[in-house]
């Protein structure tokens, strides 16, 4: 697919590093550029609107384990060797998205966050950079978020308590200055940190890194307080938190209880959910949600650099009580 | 453990529950009819391949607190609705079919005692129309005399 006319190289430029304009053909451009990002996947994996080379550091900060190689040319002698063919017509250059990379669609949606984030005027990223933000700046906060929450040590004693994202994105912000919030903004957040009375007032720069998080995560559908809320590092991020339950009821569990026919000998029902987050849990409805396409999605994340993170401190902390676990009926 | 475990419970509750018996694994078939885009045919069949055996309580880490909290529900459950008291519950469900049983008396009681007012209505008419066919008799044979 072409490239369209509009998305010249000065255009371009000007998105990823600014400054803003007001010439109208400019804003028609922006309004099309959302258009690009919420449309299509197969047209929008053809363009990448980042910058390349920064777009090759957020990938690599986003899948750096698995990462080999430049996967962001800027420069590409057009050869067969280069080309990966998809059918007869269609092949997919260096220059574009590889639809069979099962993080594509995660790159997407980060990179359609950032445009989105600074391109919507009534997005949450509109009121904390005046004037119009570029795409750059958010991009490398995106990089160094993952980054400091990837760095962050999975292997806690058991008496440790892990920190809520809320905590962990407070700190982050305490360290480190955020190319994508102006100053005055930035500096007000930091003095609501160290003011125990005043927090809560004013978070408007956590629940935007929230959002940073969650679409570099490819969590959907959740609230900036949810996100904040869970636990990290665990498998809550990915999960949703666990349900509370007393210590005794994980001990006392029946399994022969779970089998279809008893479930819908009862009062209960089965139905399939499209969220992992759904997993065995109930309905006001009563009704059992089962996610049955668990290894398409997962797989997203088998090269995440978060991985690591998502679940290593659940299994500390389920081992601790391994022991005391009754032998099933 | 690894994403691929996260996975892997995934399937193992999803074999516990499907699995386990012939009952389950029809009501698994008409549940993959039902849905669209899914292929939990698949599913199964991987988790056959990879685990060959039932699934145990140590095989859920990250999904036990799930499952002890599905448990408790099923456990806690009552009918709250009238409609609901048709359906058995998961536990007790000798309470369940006593009260049934109960009920089913209690129905076929009043059908009795209804059957027996209907009786004692015809009873009474019958009683009526022989009294006036004894009477009609009674004058008829007054008549009969009187010639």
């Amino acid at each position: 697919m072409a490239c369209p006319p509009w998305l010249d190289k000065d255009f371009l430029y000007t998105l990823n590093y600014g400054p803003s304009e007001s010439d109208p053909s400019f804003k028609e451009r922006l309004e099309s550029v959302l258009d690009l990002v919420h449309g299509e996947p197969e047209q929008r994996e053809r363009i990448t609107l980042l910058d390349r080379s920064v777009a090759e550091r957020l990938h690599k900060a986003i899948f750096g384990e698995r990462y080999k190689g430049a996967r962001f040319l800027t420069d590409w002698s057009e050869g067969p060797k280069w080309l990966i063919l998809v059918g007869d017509k269609n092949s997919v250059t260096p220059f574009d998205y590889d639809p069979h990379a099962s993080e594509t669609q995660l790159f997407l949606r980060v990179e359609a966050f950032i445009t989105t984030e600074t391109l919507d005027p009534y997005f949450l990223r509109s009121a904390l950079c005046d004037p119009r933000p570029s795409i750059v700046p958010i991009a490398l906060d995106v990089v160094d978020l993952i980054c400091y929450l990837a760095s962050l040590p999975t292997q806690q004693p058991p008496s440790h308590k892990s920190k809520t994202i809320d905590q962990y994105l407070s700190d982050f912000i305490q360290d480190r200055e955020l190319r994508s919030v102006v100053k005055p903004i930035s500096n007000l957040v930091r003095t609501y940190q160290v003011q125990p009375e005043a927090v809560g007032r004013d978070k408007v720069v956590l629940r935007y890194l929230a959002d940073m998080l969650k679409s570099a995560t490819l969590l959907p559908d959740d609230s900036h307080w949810e996100v904040l809320g869970r636990r990290f590092p665990g498998p809550d991020l990915l999960l949703g938190a666990s349900p509370s339950t007393p210590s005794s009821s994980l001990t006392q569990i029946f399994l022969d209880d779970f089998t279809a026919d008893f479930i819908c000998s009862g009062p209960f029902r089965l139905i399939a959910a499209d969220d992992i987050r759904h997993h065995l849990r109930l309905t006001e409805k009563n009704e059992i949600q089962l996610f049955l396409n668990s290894a398409e999605f997962l797989s997203m994340y088998n090269c995440h650099s978060l991985k690591r993170c998502m679940i290593e401190c659940h299994e500390l902390t389920l081992g601790t009580c391994a022991s005391t676990i009754l032998p099933e009926k | 453990m690894c994403i691929d475990d996260i996975t892997g419970e995934i399937a193992l509750s999803l074999s516990l529950i499907f699995c386990r018996n012939a009952k389950s694994r029809h009501i698994a078939s008409r549940f993959i009819q039902s849905q669209e885009n899914l292929n939990l045919d698949h599913e199964l069949l991987k988790f056959h391949k990879s685990y060959k055996r039932h699934p145990e309580l140590q095989d859920f880490t990250v999904f036990r607190p799930h499952l002890a909290l599905l448990q408790k529900r099923m456990r806690d459950w009552k009918p709250r609705t009238f409609s609901e008291l048709t359906r058995p519950g998961y536990y007790d469900r000798f309470g369940w079919y006593t009260a049934i049983f109960g009920v089913v008396f209690g129905v076929l009681g009043a059908l009795s005692l209804i059957v027996s007012g209907i009786q004692l209505a015809y009873a009474i008419v019958a009683i009526n129309l022989a009294q006036r066919s004894i009477e009609l008799q009674l004058q008829q044979m007054g008549m009969t005399t009187g010639n």
